[in-house]
């Protein structure tokens, strides 16, 4: 547990100013082909400040943590701040002061064996080398980490949180007829919590690993979609990549500064009207998020940013110094990493929102098109144009799934291609186990129901 | 059950490094910096950009174990990256970046590597037109983009992963060939073009330059200790990714000229390829080849093809190379692409 040394160093009420003292734990176990090849934990922390003076940023950090430490970056940041105040003389008014937010110091769970990742990984693969002997690779990957941050702010924030996370990842190989080798990964489970809290038995699992061997065995038969525009069923994972990559990162107030195209399009229809965004804080539709986000690392209570509503661009994603730019109010979207990592603005759980349409009535709407489950990547420009790597579909021909789909690529432009949208699924599934990167990488939930649209895919 | 593979790094001889120039100069450093704004304003009036991100780093590191490996680093390095877009009214073109590292300020930091010329492509996509009709062929690859083409291709069919999981097709191959006889590819972190590099290798072993294919020919699989251990191959000398591709014997403007139809292709937005090297994705960045002269930006235009084909389909690489500070990379030409 983190001690106190950064109260009382900031005055309430001065030139914005935030004092973060930080410390990350994480650790790794993977096993490929049932070797250990990755046992590593790790643990780095320190204590950083940032001071905001009209109109320029100091920002130093240190990775020692004390008394001292702590007032000597909080100077150094002040000094930072006066070098380049002294040298752009911007002038600009001090910044939004948002209310105080408070919370109230969290007990930390004990600090867990990586033996208990170790033997649990082991069991793992040992299950899926029993009951899949014909698979030609296999790989198990557990994965925690916990962030702990101490904040105090200007605005008179005080906050202590701790976001832990832990993810198992399970990756089976397997050969086509040709030879070539394909493989299909799954997240088991995980999200926000500690190891137990998910993970007892692999037998627990059986029925999403076998679901994921069946698809596997699918693909080693499947076909190259057809290369050009078609008819599809975007899958949650994919509509939540979509709504992080292709929408979530054009409505960052920075990357709008910067010249995205979301720039021109606020209060403008900008997807069908079926179609609502929203990057939540911690609660979406009566329940706790994947990761959710009390408050930023301005010192700023995290409440949800509204994207779309209804089709139409309602919103940025802020920090202080572009609420201000933009008139908007901060909803705590400023993010760091790591204790030596100033705030961006970052998502935090970004989702399209559930419709009413269920899934095989989308499925049975289709004459020929494809319904694309998987993906393992997605890319996006500030121009809205989309790729995505699908790693898994099928098919659909006469309403009906057909053969399975080898690897291909998506692509589109966000704008364009959420006017096509015309189901949404009832459902709203989200994942949080990957890092959105960013100059910094950071922990993020994407969540979406499946969606009925048109993208352009690629072929062989 | 003990891993006999498991094991850490044997004692050769301890060394002390010390790498770069200690100590910034923070009114110099805030002077280039200045100076890369102003000239990319009055150069090139409508390119914005979106983000400049320049530190400097000095780092002291020790290495240590049971062996009685005892090395210690000094490392000084300044990093550059900046991202961009043009824009003419409402009309915007896909961003683009660049990274470089360097060891001193006595150059401005535009004239690093090859950010004019990236400059000077990305006003040109304003004027960006859809391919026309698709094709197979030629793609002609921009270092931009050679780095990461070749460093997947190396993880895919020779990494440290895939030999131990069994599945790289490159596992029964050293020694043989494996590409076009025209590519040479090395690892070069202690290569006086390279800022930083490395001197203490991920398993503490003091680094060394060393070849990943001649001449076509595969010479090393770049792997860790644990790997190499695991599938009784060589550990590789380096764990960079430092890379340099040898150059060719053509010039970049005898390769356009010699090209009816193609694709410069200088950024890859695409999924992680198969294991088997089948990949897809959209060419970003990217120009028409005809008739021997670099046309227009492409929009929504995707490649496929094979890796391990395409490594086999060399047909030019330049003598130019473009050096960042962290690799020397050439164009190189690659045939049986499907551009579509």
């Amino acid at each position: 547990m983190l001690n106190d040394y950064i109260s009382g160093l900031i005055q309430t009420g001065t030139e914005h100013t935030e004092l973060r003292a930080q410390q990350t734990e994480s650790a790794t176990v993977a096993l490929i082909g049932g070797n250990l090849v990755a046992n590593t934990g790790s643990k780095t922390g320190g204590v950083c400040a940032r001071v905001y003076k009209n109109g320029s940023w100091g920002f130093a950090s240190c990775a020692d943590y004390d008394k001292d430490s702590a007032r000597d970056v909080l100077a150094s940041a002040r000094e930072n701040a006066a070098f380049l105040d002294g040298k752009l003389r911007k002038g600009k008014a001090p910044l939004p002061q948002t209310k105080p937010f408070f919370t109230a110091p969290e007990t930390l769970a004990p600090v867990l064996p990586r033996k208990l990742y170790i033997d649990y990984a082991t069991a793992l693969d040992a299950y899926i080398a029993k009951t899949y002997p014909g698979l030609s690779g296999r790989k198990v990957i557990v994965k925690s980490e916990k962030f702990e941050k101490l904040l105090c702010a200007s605005n008179g924030t005080k906050a202590h949180t701790v976001a832990p996370r832990v993810y198992v990842y399970v990756f089976l190989s397997a050969d086509t007829k040709d030879g070539e080798t394909l493989e299909l990964f799954d997240v088991l489970d995980g999200g926000n919590g500690y190891f137990p809290d998910y993970f007892t038995a692999p037998e627990q699992f059986a029925e999403k690993i076998d679901g994921l061997y069946r698809e596997l065995m699918d693909k080693t038969q499947g076909v190259f979609p057809e290369a050009g525009k078609a008819d599809v069923i975007l899958a949650p994972s994919l509509s939540g990549m979509l709504a992080h990559e292709a929408v979530g990162h054009t409505v960052e107030a920075d990357l709008v500064l910067g010249g995205s195209v979301a720039g021109h399009m606020l209060g403008k229809q900008v997807a069908s009207p079926l179609v609502s965004m929203t990057d939540y804080a911690h609660t979406a539709l009566g329940k706790p998020c994947p990761l959710p986000v009390f408050v930023d690392d301005e010192g700023t209570e995290c409440e949800d940013e509204i994207l779309i509503k209804d089709g139409v661009l309602t919103g940025y994603m802020n920090n202080l110094e572009s609420s201000q730019r933009f008139g908007m109010a901060p909803r705590g979207n400023a993010r760091a990493f790591a204790y030596s990592d100033e705030p961006l603005i970052r998502m935090r759980n970004t989702a399209v929102l559930p419709g009413k349409d269920k899934l095989e009535d989308m499925i049975a709407s289709i004459d020929r098109g494809y319904y694309l489950t998987r993906t393992d990547n997605g890319q996006a420009d500030t121009t809205g144009e989309f790729m995505f790597g699908v790693t898994m579909g099928y098919e659909i021909r006469n309403g009906k799934l057909g053969r399975a789909l080898r690897d291909t690529t998506i692509s589109g432009v966000a704008f364009e291609m959420l006017k096509t949208v015309t189901m949404v699924s009832d459902e709203l599934v989200w994942e949080s186990s990957g890092y959105c990167g960013k100059k910094q990488p950071m922990p993020v939930g994407i969540g979406g129901p499946a969606v009925k649209c048109k993208v352009t895919i690629g072929g062989q | 059950m003990i891993d006999e593979a498991a094991s850490i790094a044997e004692l050769t001889k301890n060394s002390d490094f010390v790498v770069g120039t200690a100590g910034a100069d923070m009114d110099r450093f805030y002077d280039r910096i200045t100076e890369y704004l102003e000239t990319v304003k009055r150069d090139y009036p409508k390119i914005i950009l979106e983000q400049v991100y320049s530190e400097y780093s000095e780092s002291e590191s020790v290495v240590m174990n049971t062996n009685g490996v005892n090395h210690s680093l000094h490392e000084a390095v300044y990093s550059f990256s900046t991202m961009f877009s043009a824009h003419e009214g409402e009309n915007a073109t896909s961003f683009n970046g660049y990274e470089t590292q360097f060891d001193d300020l006595s150059r401005p930091l535009i004239d690093v590597g090859m950010q004019r010329t990236l400059f000077e492509q990305s006003q040109k996509e304003l004027d960006a037109k859809p391919l026309g009709e698709k094709f197979t062929g030629k793609i002609l690859v921009a270092p931009t983009f050679l780095g990461e083409l070749l460093d997947t291709a190396l993880d895919k069919f020779a990494g440290s992963t895939e030999l131990i999981n069994g599945t790289a097709a490159w596992k029964d191959k050293l020694g043989q060939k494996v590409a076009d006889e025209k590519l040479s590819v090395s690892i070069i972190p202690l290569d006086e073009r390279i800022s930083g590099g490395e001197r203490i290798t991920d398993d503490g072993y003091v680094a060394e330059n060393f070849d990943l294919i001649r001449n076509g020919v595969l010479k090393d699989f770049g792997l860790s200790e644990y790997a190499a251990k695991k599938t009784g191959n060589r550990r590789a000398p380096s764990t960079s990714s430092c890379m340099a591709v040898a150059p060719g014997d053509k010039t970049l403007d005898e390769i356009v000229k010699g090209i009816d139809r193609g694709l410069l292709v200088c950024r890859f937005s695409g999924g992680e390829p198969a294991v088997n090297g089948d990949f897809s994705g959209v060419a970003k960045n990217s120009f028409l080849i005809e008739n021997g002269e670099v046309r227009h930006a492409v929009t929504e235009t995707m490649i496929s093809g094979n890796l391990e084909k395409m490594l086999n389909s060399i047909v030019a690489i330049s003598k130019e190379t473009v050096e960042d500070g962290t690799s020397v990379l050439p164009y190189v030409l690659f045939d049986g692409v499907t551009v579509s």
